[in-house]
C-alpha cells in the first residue's frame, strides 16, 4: 500500500491535517485550488493595499495546544487578543451593552441598562461554563459509545442545546440589546432564527471551544486570517509536507473500495494510500468519488445535509473609525453586533427562509484595524460587514440582488454609525455564490453543513463513518468544517482526521 | 367471445355495444335515442343500462334525464397522477385501460384490488373454466396494474447494471430480461421484466412502486426514469393457442422469429394503422404466451382484435386466480406471497435474498459493474443461503387418510391456490419453514406448493411435514421436495412453437 497521504484543500482544517500528519512522519501532499491558502480562513487583498479577511477572522476558538505542538508562534504566528467580546451599539430606541471577557467589567456595563440583567450575569456566565465544560471533550476527540452517556447524564446540557436560544436567555434576561448581543454571537453561518429550536447548541459551542471558563474573547493574528494559514504552512512544510496551490482536484480515485489516490483537474494523478478530503460532504462525496460508488441511502443521505447558514462579506477601506453610538474604542474591538432585539435576526431568518433578502438584515461587524493597523494604509479604516442569514437562493437571482443588498446594508449601517457613509473611500463584496464557487462552500453554507443539533454530535459525519456505517472507501478520511465536531476555526476537524489516520 | 351460454352471449353482447357508444366526444345519451340506435326494446335497454350504470361504467346526466359517459373511465385520457406511486391506496378503484372490456364480460361480480385497481378475480363463478382455457387454449389476463417505468438516456444500461442483479451489460435491444433487485444488504426488494426497447430506451415492470428508489440509484447519471404505469396497458395471451391468435390480431410481427423473452414492435389489429404495440414472448404461467404493452389509448382496440381473432382457438377472458393457479404450477414465486420484499419487512428475519427465493439464477456476481447489494451477495455466496425456495408435492393417499377420519373426501380439489402460509415441518419433528402458495393443480392431479425451507431441508427428494387444515383440525401430511417448475411444457420456449400443435 502507498504509505502517502493526499489532504483535500488547503483551508485551515486540511493544514492542520497535513502539519499534523507530516509531523508525525507520514509523506503528505497538500492540494488547493486556489492561489492563497487558508481557504474559508484566508486573507485577500480583495480592496488594493488592504488585507482583507475573506471569512473567519477570530481565533479564539482554535485549539492552543495544536498551535504549541505545531510551534506556530516559531512559525511566524502572533496573536492578538481583543478586549472585548461583543459589543451593540446604541440607537434611538435601544441601548448600549458590551460583553467583556471579565464578568465584573461585563457587570458594571450592564448596571447602566438593566439592573436586573446585570444581576444575573454572574450566574449565567458560571452555568455556560459548567455545560461548555461538560460538552468540550465531546468536541475535540472522535466522539465515543460513553459519550452519549455523559450527554444523558447532562440534563441541563440536552436542553439547553435542543431548545431555542431566544427562549433559554429570556429566562434570564430582559434588555433588547443584550439579548441581541448573545444571539449575535451565537447565530452567524445558521439558516436558525433565535426562536427556532435548536438555537442553543451553537452558543453552547461556541464557548466550549472558547476556553470554556468564560465567552470567548475574540483572538486575531496579526496581519489577519491568512497568517494562520501561512504558520501552518511553514510548521507543515518544515516537517516535509509538500504544498501545493493552484492544484484543484477533480477526483478522488477510489479502486475496489479503497483509496488509489487523486487526479487534478489538469489530468495529472497523484497516487496515495490514504485522502483526507476536507471539501463539504456534498463535493467530497458526490463530486470528487461520484453517486455510482455510493450506495443508494448514503446519497439520500447526502442530499438530505442541510447547508444553510449563507452570509455575504463586505468589506469596507474608511478615512477613520466610524462613530458606533454609545461605544468607546476598546468595545470596537470585539464582535459589533448590529441587532437591537433578537427578533431583528429572526426577521432576517424569516425573509432568508422564503428566498428573500430581509428588509432589515441584520450585520456582524469588525474592525481588524481597531487591534492591527497594518491591515490597511496608513489612515485608513476596514470594516468587516458580515450579512447573516442570507438566502442562498435569492429570489430573482443575485445578480439584481447585489445592488439592493449593498443599498440596504449601507441603510443599516448609517443608522449605527451615523456620518459611516461619509468616511467610505472602497469596497468588496463577496456574495453567498462567491462563497461557493471560490471555496467550494456548498449552498454558500460557511459550516459545511449547518450547525444545529440535527447535524452535530453523532448526526454529524466523523472522520471515519457517518451514521454508524462505515465510509464507502477505506483509506479515505474526513477532515473539513463538515464533520464532527463542526464549522468555525477551531482546527479540530482536521486535528481529529490526522489522529484518527494515525490510529489506523 | 366464444361462451356458451347463448343467452348470456347476448346480453353481454348488446351492453357491450351500447357502452362503446359512450365516448368523451358524445358523452351524454337518452334511453329512447339508444335502444333505436341499438334496434332494442327500451325495457331491454333500460335493463342492460342499469346494469352498466351500477357497475359504475356510465352515470346519469345532472338531470337524470340522459345516461352520461363517466369521467376517469378507461381510455379518457383524464385522469389525474395516480397516488398509486407513494404506496397509498387511492381513494376511487382504479379501472385498468382494459376496464370497459372486462367489466362487462365479468359475471361472477368478483373482483380484488390490485394496487389500487379493480380487477376480475374470476369472470365466472368458479376459475375452473378460465384455467382450463389457458392450459389447453388461451386465455387473455388483463395485467395492466404492473408498475412500468421507462428508463431513458445515455446512462440507462448504466442504471440497469446498478440496480439489478442481472448483467446489463450484456442485455440486446429487442430482448427482455427478467431479473431481481436488491437492497445494501443484499435482500430482494423485487422482481421483475426489463425490455430493452432500444440502445438508451428501457421498460422496466414491477409489482411495487420503485420509483424514488431508481431514482436515488440514478443520481448523478444521465438518466431519466419515469412512471409510465397509467399510460401502458398490459394483456397477457398464454396458452397452447397463444401464438396463432396474436399473429392474426397484430401486423407487423414475425412470431417464427420470436424467441422466448424476445420483443417486438407492431401495430394492432389484423391489418396496419391500429396503433403501436409491443409484443414480448413473456408471461407469468410456465406456458407460451405473449404479452402485449399497449398505450391506453389503443387499449380496447387490442383487447377487441385479440378477442377477435380468439374466437376459433377457443380464447377465454381469465381473471387473477386462474392466473394464480397456472403460475403456481409453473414454479413461479410471486412477492409478499412466496417472499416478502426488503423494503417492508417488517423484522430482520423476513428479509430473503434471490437465492433464499429461489432467484440465485438472477444473480450475476462474475458481472463488471458494481450493482447495490453485490458485497452482501458475494458473502452470501461464500458461506451459502440459508433457505431455499423449494417445490412440494404432497402425498394424496396420505391427505385422503387424514380427510377420511372425519369422514369427507378431501376437501381440496377445485379450489383455487391459497396464500395463506403454512408451516412446514421435519417429518415428525421441527417446523424447517413455511408452504406459501398451494393447491390441487386440475392438470398434474397433484396437490403441490411452493415452500421457503432450511438449506439443508431443500434437496430433491427430502421428507417433509406440511401443515394442513383438516375441518377445523391441524393435522400434518407428508410431502416430498420435487423439482420446480411442476408443469413445463415444451412449447414454452419452442423455438417457432406450431400455432395448433399442443403438446
Amino acid at each position: 500500500m502507498n504509505g502517502r497521504v493526499a489532504v483535500v484543500g488547503g483551508g485551515h482544517n486540511g493544514l492542520v491535517a497535513a502539519a499534523l500528519l507530516a509531523r508525525s512522519g507520514r509523506d503528505v501532499v497538500l492540494l488547493e485550488a486556489r492561489p492563497e491558502l487558508g481557504g474559508l480562513a484566508s486573507t485577500r487583498e480583495l480592496i488594493p493595499g488592504h488585507r482583507v479577511d475573506a471569512g473567519s477572522h477570530d481565533l479564539g476558538m482554535f485549539r492552543r495546544s495544536v498551535m504549541e505542538e505545531l510551534e506556530l508562534g516559531a512559525h511566524g504566528l502572533e496573536l492578538i487578543e481583543a478586549p472585548a467580546v461583543a459589543a451593540v451599539p446604541a440607537t434611538a430606541g435601544s441601548s448600549a451593552v458590551v460583553l467583556w471577557p471579565e464578568v465584573g467589567r461585563t457587570v458594571e456595563g450592564l448596571g447602566g441598562v438593566s439592573r436586573r440583567d446585570a444581576a444575573a450575569w454572574p450566574g449565567f456566565v458560571f452555568e455556560l461554563a459548567e455545560r461548555a465544560a461538560a460538552l468540550e471533550p465531546l468536541l475535540s476527540r472522535p466522539l465515543e459509545l460513553g459519550d452519549m452517556g455523559r450527554l444523558l447524564i447532562a440534563p441541563e446540557v440536552l436542553r439547553a442545546l435542543s431548545s431555542s436560544l431566544d427562549e433559554s436567555l429570556r429566562e434570564r434576561f430582559e434588555n433588547p440589546s443584550l439579548l441581541a448581543g448573545l444571539c449575535g454571537v451565537a447565530l452567524p453561518a445558521t439558516g436558525l432564527g433565535p426562536r427556532a429550536n435548536g438555537t442553543g447548541w451553537p452558543l453552547l459551542f461556541h464557548c466550549a471551544l472558547g476556553g470554556s471558563d468564560r465567552l470567548a474573547p475574540v483572538v486575531r493574528a496579526q496581519g489577519g486570517a491568512g497568517a494562520l494559514a501561512s504558520a501552518l504552512a511553514a510548521s507543515a512544510a518544515a516537517s516535509g509536507a509538500e504544498i501545493r496551490t493552484g492544484a484543484a482536484v477533480s477526483r478522488i480515485l477510489v479502486d475496489s473500495g479503497r483509496v488509489a489516490g487523486v487526479r487534478l483537474a489538469d489530468g495529472e494523478r497523484i497516487e496515495a494510500g490514504a485522502v483526507v478530503s476536507t471539501a463539504t460532504p456534498s463535493v467530497t462525496f458526490l463530486d470528487l468519488i461520484g453517486a455510482a460508488l455510493l450506495e443508494p441511502r448514503f446519497v439520500r443521505r447526502l442530499l438530505h445535509v442541510k447547508y444553510r447558514g449563507a452570509a455575504a462579506r463586505l468589506a469596507l477601506s474608511l478615512d477613520g473609525l466610524p462613530a458606533f453610538r454609545g461605544l468607546e474604542r476598546p468595545a470596537l474591538t470585539g464582535r459589533i453586533v448590529l441587532a437591537e432585539q433578537p427578533d431583528d435576526i429572526e426577521r432576517a431568518a424569516d425573509a432568508a427562509k422564503y428566498g428573500r433578502l430581509p428588509d432589515r438584515p441584520w450585520i456582524e461587524a469588525a474592525l481588524p484595524t481597531a487591534l492591527d493597523p497594518s491591515l490597511a494604509p496608513a489612515g485608513r479604516h476596514l470594516l468587516l460587514a458580515t450579512v447573516h442569514h442570507l438566502p442562498f437562493d435569492l429570489e430573482g437571482g443575485w445578480e439584481a440582488g447585489r445592488p439592493q443588498l449593498l443599498a440596504r446594508v449601507a441603510d443599516e449601517l448609517e443608522r449605527w454609525a451615523p456620518g459611516i457613509g461619509g468616511l467610505v473611500r472602497e469596497h468588496a463584496l463577496l456574495l453567498p455564490t462567491d462563497f461557493e464557487a471560490d471555496y467550494g462552500a456548498t449552498a454558500g453554507g460557511l459550516h459545511h453543513g449547518e450547525m444545529n443539533p440535527s447535524q452535530s454530535l453523532w448526526l454529524r459525519p466523523s472522520a471515519s463513518a457517518w451514521a454508524g456505517e462505515p465510509l464507502p472507501a477505506s483509506g479515505l478520511w474526513l477532515g473539513g468544517a463538515g464533520c464532527h465536531p463542526g464549522g468555525g476555526l477551531t482546527g479540530l476537524p482536521g486535528t481529529i482526521a490526522a489522529v484518527s489516520l494515525l490510529r489506523g | 367471445m366464444p361462451r356458451r351460454a347463448p343467452q348470456g352471449t347476448q346480453a353481454v353482447q348488446r351492453a357491450l355495444a351500447l357502452l362503446r357508444s359512450f365516448t368523451p366526444e358524445a358523452p351524454e345519451h337518452r334511453l329512447s335515442d339508444l335502444a333505436a340506435s341499438h334496434g332494442l326494446h327500451p325495457s331491454t335497454a333500460h335493463r342492460l343500462l342499469g346494469v352498466l350504470e351500477a357497475e359504475g361504467l356510465i352515470g346519469r346526466s345532472p338531470d337524470s334525464q340522459a345516461y352520461r359517459w363517466v369521467p376517469g373511465a378507461p381510455g379518457a385520457g383524464d385522469a389525474g397522477p395516480s397516488p398509486r406511486h407513494n404506496g397509498l391506496r387511492p381513494l376511487e378503484p382504479l379501472r385498468t385501460p382494459f376496464h370497459r372490456r372486462t367489466a362487462a364480460l365479468c359475471e361472477s361480480g368478483a373482483w380484488r384490488d390490485w394496487s389500487g385497481y379493480t380487477c376480475v378475480e374470476t369472470y365466472e363463478p368458479t376459475p375452473e373454466r378460465e384455467y382450463w382455457a389457458i392450459r389447453n387454449a388461451a386465455g387473455l389476463i388483463d395485467v395492466s396494474p404492473l408498475f412500468k417505468y421507462e428508463i431513458t438516456g445515455a446512462d440507462a444500461e448504466r442504471l440497469l447494471d446498478r440496480l439489478m442483479t442481472r448483467d446489463f451489460s450484456k442485455s440486446r435491444t429487442g430482448r427482455v430480461m427478467y431479473t431481481s433487485w436488491c437492497n445494501e444488504e443484499g435482500h430482494l426488494l423485487q422482481d421483475g421484466n426489463v425490455q430493452r426497447l432500444a440502445r438508451e430506451r428501457f421498460l422496466v415492470s414491477a409489482a411495487e412502486p420503485c420509483l424514488r428508489w431508481f431514482e436515488d440509484c440514478g443520481w448523478g447519471m444521465d438518466v431519466e426514469v419515469r412512471d409510465v404505469s397509467e399510460e401502458v396497458g398490459v394483456l397477457a395471451l398464454q396458452g397452447p393457442r397463444a401464438r396463432a391468435i396474436a399473429e392474426a390480431a397484430t401486423t407487423g410481427i414475425d412470431f417464427g422469429a420470436m424467441r422466448y423473452f424476445d420483443l417486438a414492435a407492431g401495430e394492432v389489429g389484423p391489418v396496419a394503422g391500429g396503433g403501436p404495440v409491443t409484443v414480448t414472448r413473456t408471461g407469468y404461467t410456465g406456458d407460451l404466451g405473449y404479452e402485449f404493452w399497449v398505450a391506453a389509448e389503443h387499449a380496447e382496440a387490442l383487447w377487441d382484435a385479440l378477442v377477435e381473432a380468439g374466437q376459433d382457438h377457443g380464447l377465454l377472458p381469465a381473471g387473477l386466480l386462474a392466473l394464480d393457479m397456472v403460475r403456481v404450477e409453473a414454479g413461479l414465486v410471486l412477492i409478499d406471497v412466496d417472499y416478502v420484499s426488503a423494503s417492508h419487512a417488517e423484522i430482520e428475519v423476513l428479509k430473503v435474498t434471490p437465492a433464499e427465493a429461489g432467484l440465485g439464477f438472477t444473480v450475476k456476481l462474475d458481472k463488471q459493474a458494481d450493482f447495490v447489494g453485490r458485497r452482501a451477495l458475494e458473502l452470501e455466496r461464500d458461506r451459502g443461503p440459508a433457505w431455499a425456495m423449494v417445490g412440494l408435492e404432497v402425498d394424496w393417499f396420505e391427505l385422503e387418510r387424514l380427510w377420511s377420519e372425519i369422514d369427507l373426501r378431501p376437501q381440496i380439489v377445485g379450489q383455487p391456490a391459497s396464500r395463506e402460509p403454512t408451516p412446514v415441518f421435519a417429518p415428525g419433528g421441527w417446523q424447517v419453514g413455511q408452504c406459501t402458495s398451494r393447491f390441487f393443480s386440475p392438470l398434474l392431479k397433484k396437490y403441490i406448493g411452493l415452500a421457503t425451507v432450511h438449506a439443508d431441508a431443500a434437496a430433491l427428494g427430502t421428507e417433509l411435514d406440511v401443515e394442513v387444515s383438516v375441518g377445523y383440525g391441524r393435522r400434518r401430511a407428508r410431502a416430498r421436495v420435487v423439482r420446480r417448475p411442476f408443469f413445463n411444457p415444451a412449447r414454452k420456449t419452442a423455438v417457432d412453437p406450431m400455432p395448433r400443435v399442443d403438446e
